[in-house]
C-alpha cells in the first residue's frame, strides 16, 4: 500500500468516526468497550483497505459492516461457544404474537425511552435497528452490510419495531398518559 | 393483502420500502382509513426518534487523535516487519516518519487525577483483559521496551522495568477519565513477571502535567505522600507512584508495597534514543 493510499484511507474513513462511534456506543454498554470496538474497526478497515472498492460499496456501510461483525464475533467469543440465543430461533419465535401499532405519543420527547428500549434489544435486532436509525441505509443496504438475506432484515426490523412499540405502550401505561389507545 | 397484513406493512411503507404494487394497495387503503394514516406518521416519528437517540450520544474528546495514533502505530509495525524481510529502504522511510511524528504537547496546568482512575485501568486492561491494541505482546512475550519505544514515542522515558525480571505483556491507549476530559494522550504499557495474573506492573506515560490525588478534592489540597519527586498513593490493594520528566508525567501501578514500586520507578530511566528525541518536547 502506498503512502498516498494511507492518506486517502484517513481522509475517507475518519469523517465517519462519529457515526461509527455512536453505533458502537449503543452496541457496547460501556464507553471504554465502544472505543475499543472503534479502534479495532479502523485498524481492520485500514489493513483491508487495498482490497476495498469504494465505488462498489460506500466506505461508511463498509466500516459499519466491520464494526457489527467485530461486535458480534466478540460477543460470541465472550460467551465461549454458540450464541446463547440462536438468531434463527430468535427470528421465528413469537412470530404469532399480537401486532402492536405505534402508540399515540409525543415522539418529539421520547428519545430517552426509545434509547432504553433500544438497549434492551437482542444484539442481532439491535444491529439492524441501529443501521436503520442512521437514516442512511435501505433494507437492501442493511442486508449487504450485515451479510444476511433481505427477508431476515425485514423480519428482524419488524420484530424490533414491535418490541419498541410495546416498550412505549408500557411506558405510556406506567405514566398513565391520557389519550393512549392500546392497540392489540 | 387482508387488513391485518396491511397493518403489518404500514411500517415498511413508512420506510419507503414497498414495491409499486404493494404501495398502490396500501395507498388505496390509507385514503379511507385515518387510523392507518396516523400509524404511518407514528412509525416515521419513531424512526426519527431512534435517530435522535443515536446521534445525541457525545463522542469522547480526543477520539480521533487516538484512532490516528493507533493507525500510525500499526503503520510502523508493518514497516518494521518489512525491514526484517530485508527492505532497509522502507525502514529508513519509517525512521523519517518517526522523526516527523511529534506529539502535540499540552500546555494545560497540572490536572488532578484520582488514583482510582489509573488503578481501574490497571485492573481492567493489565490484569483482567490483557488489553493490547498496540499489538506488542508478540510471540512468547519477548518484545522489549525498546520495541515499544519505537512504536509509541511516549514510552521513551519509561524506567527500565524489564531489567527487574519483567517482560512487556501489552500496551493500549487507555487512561483515567480526567485525561480523556483534558484530551491528553495516555500510553499504558504493562509488564508481567510470572504466571500469577496479579504479578504485573502497569506503566503510564501522559503528555500532560498531572498530580495523583487520593482525596477527591478539586483542587486537591495536597494529599500526596513520598519524596518531592516521586509521589505515591494507594487504591485498595494497588499502589501507585507518579513523577514527571520534562513535559511527560509517568505513573506506575502494581500490587506491591509502595516502597517497592517506588524503587522500580527510581530505577535507571532509559535514555530517549536520539531518533525519538524530538518526539518528547
Ligand atoms: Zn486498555
Ligand atoms: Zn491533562
Ligand atoms: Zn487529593
Amino acid at each position: 500500500m502506498g503512502s498516498a493510499d494511507k492518506q486517502s484511507f484517513e481522509a475517507l474513513a475518519l469523517p465517519h468516526l462519529d457515526t461509527v462511534y455512536r453505533v458502537a456506543r449503543r452496541l457496547a454498554h460501556h464507553e471504554h468497550d465502544a472505543e475499543d470496538l472503534v479502534q479495532e474497526t479502523f485498524l481492520k478497515a485500514y489493513a483491508a483497505f487495498d482490497r476495498f472498492q469504494v465505488r462498489e460499496f460506500g466506505i461508511k456501510p463498509w466500516l459499519l459492516k466491520i464494526l457489527t461483525n467485530t461486535f458480534l464475533n466478540r460477543r460470541q467469543r465472550a460467551e465461549r461457544g454458540p450464541r446463547s440465543t440462536d438468531p434463527q430461533t430468535l427470528d421465528e419465535t413469537q412470530a404469532d404474537e399480537a401486532y402492536a401499532g405505534p402508540p399515540d405519543l409525543d415522539y418529539e420527547h421520547l428519545d430517552q425511552e426509545v434509547k432504553q428500549a433500544l438497549d434492551q434489544l437482542a444484539p442481532e435486532f439491535r444491529t439492524v435497528l441501529l443501521l436503520w436509525a442512521t437514516l442512511e441505509f435501505s433494507y437492501r443496504e442493511i442486508a449487504d452490510a450485515l451479510d444476511v438475506p433481505i427477508g431476515t432484515v425485514m423480519s428482524r426490523l419488524h420484530r424490533a419495531r414491535q418490541q419498541l412499540a410495546r416498550a412505549l405502550h408500557d411506558f405510556a401505561r406506567e405514566q398513565r398518559l391520557p389519550g393512549v389507545k392500546t392497540q392489540t | 393483502m387482508n387488513p391485518s397484513e396491511m397493518r403489518k406493512h404500514l411500517a415498511e411503507y413508512a420506510d419507503g420500502e414497498l414495491d409499486p404494487a404493494q404501495r398502490a394497495e396500501i395507498e388505496a387503503h390509507l385514503a379511507q382509513d385515518p387510523a392507518s394514516r396516523a400509524d404511518v406518521a407514528r412509525w416515521q416519528a419513531l424512526r426519527q426518534c431512534a435517530h435522535r437517540a443515536l446521534v445525541s450520544e457525545p463522542v469522547p474528546r480526543g477520539l480521533e487523535d487516538r484512532v490516528r495514533a493507533n493507525l500510525q502505530a500499526s503503520r510502523r509495525v508493518r514497516s518494521r516487519r518489512l525491514y526484517r524481510l530485508g527492505l532497509p529502504g522502507l525502514a529508513v522511510a519509517a525512521a523519517v516518519v518517526l522523526a516527523l511524528f511529534v506529539w502535540p504537547g499540552s500546555e494545560a496546568a497540572a490536572t488532578n487525577v484520582q488514583v482510582s482512575g489509573f488503578a481501574s485501568v490497571y485492573r481492567r486492561c493489565a490484569v483482567e483483559r490483557r488489553h493490547d491494541t498496540l499489538n506488542v505482546r508478540g510471540d512468547g512475550g519477548c518484545k522489549t521496551l525498546a520495541e515499544l519505544q519505537a512504536e509509541a514515542p511516549l514510552a521513551a522515558g519509561l524506567p527500565d522495568i524489564p531489567s527487574h525480571g519483567y517482560r512487556l505483556d501489552g500496551a493500549c491507549w487507555c487512561g483515567p477519565p480526567e485525561c480523556k476530559e483534558c484530551g491528553a494522550r495516555v500510553l499504558h504499557a504493562y509488564f508481567r513477571r510470572s504466571d500469577d495474573p496479579n504479578d504485573v506492573v502497569s506503566a503510564f506515560a501522559v503528555d500532560c502535567a498531572i498530580t495523583l490525588c487520593t482525596c477527591g478534592g478539586t483542587p486537591c489540597p495536597g494529599c500526596q505522600r513520598g519524596t518531592a519527586e516521586f509521589r505515591d498513593g494507594t487504591d485498595g490493594d494497588v499502589s501507585l507512584v507518579c513523577w514527571k520528566r520534562q513535559k511527560i508525567s509517568y505513573v506506575l501501578a502494581g500490587r506491591m508495597p509502595r516502597e517497592e514500586l517506588t524503587k522500580l520507578a527510581q530505577g535507571e530511566v532509559t535514555p530517549a534514543s536520539p531518533q525519538f528525541a524530538r518526539t518528547v518536547p
